[in-house]
């Protein structure tokens, strides 16, 4: 973490809630919950809320899919912390290799179609902004997806754009795989609210 | 635009505009002109902090918040203008993706019209 005021400079609250996490993971806490309980007013509260009814809302998109588009962003963002914890809860839900298989090549991937034409929709949107017309979302359309379906994709992307940045630009640390893989047990059971 | 969609946008929206306009350790005005700078229009930002958007925008991983320090930034106004930067261009996304869906809701005829014509 770069940043040495989100190393201490929590409330009491939130140092507790840190200390949790941190015996939880057996590890360093996450670095993404020092700026989510950092000021949580000027962003980990909204941010956090519209993380929880986005990757665990009332979706018609299965949260190991919702999970799979958010390590498909951070793939293609080349951010290894969030890569990192959305791959493996993928992976919890729909198996390593299938989300391996679709995050190397969505094209090919054994995902059903809706799935892999939404992931080549969010890897486009995040890497190429300019590049996304009607016709793309028209194509989803056709291949039956809802405005809500596409939607969530979009959100997706939007949020995961942003937090990749976050994590890297104030260099969060990646804590080990089977660190993450006990945060990502928390964060299906009990959700992303901080 | 489905009523889930309408919903996630205001939660995104909310976020944006905590990040922009509540009180903080920066100024308002700053942090819009750290947006406008994200959104690529004209502003008259310090260089360093320009710098510093172009690396959130496009190479996040060597953003170098030791030049912000340098230039007299605290962590906590470092903390600020990152996380405007950064969710600004997660906004910029949501706007591009989305706008698809807002025109073809637009260009829909009210039911009342679509019988009239029909």
């Amino acid at each position: 973490m770069k940043l040495k005021k989100l190393e201490t400079g929590q409330g009491l609250v939130a140092k507790l809630k840190l200390g949790a996490a941190g015996l939880l993971m057996r590890e360093r806490p996450a670095d993404i919950l020092r700026v989510l309980l950092y000021r949580p007013k000027f962003f980990g509260k909204p941010f956090s809320e519209w993380t929880q009814e986005l990757l665990r809302g009332h979706s018609s998109w299965s949260v190991g899919e919702r999970e799979l588009m958010a390590a498909m962003v951070s793939r293609t963002n080349e951010c290894k912390f969030c890569l990192s914890a959305h791959s493996q809860m993928a992976a919890k839900m729909m198996g390593e290799e299938t989300v391996a298989g679709a995050l190397d090549d969505w094209e090919t991937s054994g995902v059903r179609e809706e799935l892999r034409l939404a992931l080549g929709f969010v890897q486009q949107l995040t890497r190429d902004p300019e590049s996304v017309g009607p016709e793309h979302v028209r194509r989803l359309e056709a291949a039956g997806l809802t405005e809500d379906e596409i939607g969530t994709a979009v959100h997706i992307v939007a949020q995961f754009c942003a937090i990749n940045r976050i994590a890297d630009a104030m260099g969060f640390q990646v804590p080990s795989a089977v660190a993450f893989g006990r945060m990502g047990a928390a964060l299906l059971k009990h959700g992303y609210r901080v | 635009m489905g009523e889930l969609t309408d919903k996630l946008t205001r939660l995104a929206t909310d976020t944006l505009e905590a990040v922009t306009a509540s009180e903080g350790e920066t100024e308002k005005t700053l942090r819009a002109d750290i947006e406008a700078q994200v959104r690529g229009r004209a502003t008259s930002l310090d260089p360093v902090l320009a710098k510093m958007v172009d690396q959130v925008k496009n190479d996040p991983a060597n953003t170098d918040l030791e030049a912000l320090k340098s230039a007299g930034y605290t962590d906590d106004q470092v903390f600020e203008l990152i996380l405007v930067a950064a969710t600004t261009e997660g906004i910029i996304r949501m706007e591009r993706g989305l706008a698809p869906l807002s025109d073809a809701a637009a260009s829909k005829p009210e039911p009342e019209q679509a019988r009239a014509d029909g």
